[in-house]
């Protein structure tokens, strides 16, 4: 390998059992760095191939970001089932371990801050899609007046905007219930149709921070509310463990710093 | 995607949780580029492009890859000539940051005028709910 560069995936406490990485993005070798009482999860890339001009060439290159994108959560993911790991945001390049060093040394308080936030806790993906299709009213027998039929049929759009909000209020209902058994909850955007892959439309793409202990808990109350959904036309999909991507990008806005 | 016996869809996404059954991990590239590239924490110190363009590309990437397939197949391809993408230049940096200045400044002004805005007789007959 020529010139290289640091491609971190997400920081964890120093001295802690993190060790037998699989392998990164481009198949290399990935390690912990430690940074006084920090440690990050470092891997080194060809400058060529993974450096600045090839993120901006490859910004909308699907191909190119998929595996850099899953082999990036794949490292976090394997830190995460060993302990607590604070995931880092793509890109995430570093000309050096120098470099890279004191920018965990400058981040420190922040950085474990966030690791105390998610100390002894996993991210749960929960998504509620409306499962049935709307039904078209069904024509109406023999012959009627139009009168009539422009009446039933404004009686049926209605009809279909009452369900529609109701299905709403029960996936917001669905959020708050798992929250409650959550330490930290967040709703974010539905995902595009093009992206989920699912053809039906997204209520609800909620993202809960649970404690270890409590998973099976969780997961049981994710059961039971998905078998209620379903007697209403829902559908419930529970991703997860994650690292907790969700509960430590809050505290970036404060701090970031740009260094020319 | 799996489907257990009740209502409920699973996606296991980890190992070493006993707890989860362990089918294989499928989960949906939305969902690894919706937490990779738009959560988690930024420790942006000595990267080696400026900050505020590490920010724009970050965010046009999750624009696009959240439509890019949807926009494909409707012929459009603005990114591939978007400025923000495509020339990640001084120019573009110093025009950006005069800009900002310059509205900053505006703000500034607008700052400095409100006092007077607020003691005039005829604003404060137009808003009689603002400030006194």
């Amino acid at each position: 390998m020529d010139e290289t560069i640091v491609h971190a995936y997400g920081v964890v406490a120093a001295n802690e059992p993190f060790g037998g990485f699989p392998a990164g993005i481009a198949d290399t070798r990935v390690w912990v760095h430690d940074v006084e009482d920090l440690g990050a999860i470092v891997g080194f890339l060809p400058a060529e191939g993974f450096g600045v001009a090839d993120w901006e060439r490859n910004a909308a290159n699907v191909g190119w970001l998929e595996p850099v994108a899953r082999r990036h959560d794949e490292i976090l993911q394997y830190a995460a089932s060993t302990g607590d790991v604070v995931p880092l945001r793509l890109p995430s390049l570093y000309r050096n371990l120098e470099s890279l060093g004191d920018t965990v040394r400058a981040a420190g308080d922040r950085l474990e801050r966030a690791l105390r936030r998610i100390e002894g806790k996993l991210e749960w993906s929960v998504k509620v899609y409306r499962g049935i299709k709307e039904e078209d009213p069904p024509a109406s027998e023999g012959a009627v007046s139009g009168r009539d039929y422009l009446l039933s049929r404004s009686r049926d759009l209605s009809a279909k905007a009452a369900a529609r909000e109701q299905l709403a209020d029960r996936a917001q209902e669905i959020h708050e219930a798992l929250g409650h058994a959550s330490a930290e909850y967040v709703r974010n955007q539905p995902q595009d149709a093009a992206l989920s892959g699912r053809s039906e439309p997204m209520l609800l793409n909620g993202a809960y921070l649970v404690r270890r202990a409590d998973q099976h808990r969780f997961l049981q109350l994710a059961d039971e509310i998905a078998d209620d959904a379903r007697a209403m036309g829902l559908l419930v999909e529970v991703g997860g463990p994650w690292p907790t991507y969700n509960f430590t990008g809050d505290v970036e806005a404060t701090t970031r710093q740009v260094i020319r | 995607m799996s489907s257990d016996a009740s209502g409920l869809q699973r996606v296991p996404a980890g190992r070493g949780t006993p707890n989860l059954q362990t089918h294989p991990r499928s989960d949906s590239l939305a969902d690894v580029l919706e937490r990779v590239l738009d959560k988690g924490i930024v420790i942006v110190g000595d990267i080696q492009i400026r900050l505020l363009d590490i920010e724009l590309l970050t965010i046009k990437i999750r624009l696009m890859v959240a439509s890019v397939d949807k926009a494909r197949e409707m012929g459009i391809n603005w990114w591939e000539s978007d400025e923000y993408i495509t020339q990640l230049d001084d120019a573009g940096d110093k025009y950006e940051l005069s800009e900002l200045n310059r509205r900053l400044a505006e703000l500034e002004d607008r700052v400095n005028e409100s006092p007077q805005v607020d003691s005039s007789p005829t604003n404060r007959e137009k808003e009689p709910r603002g400030r006194s």
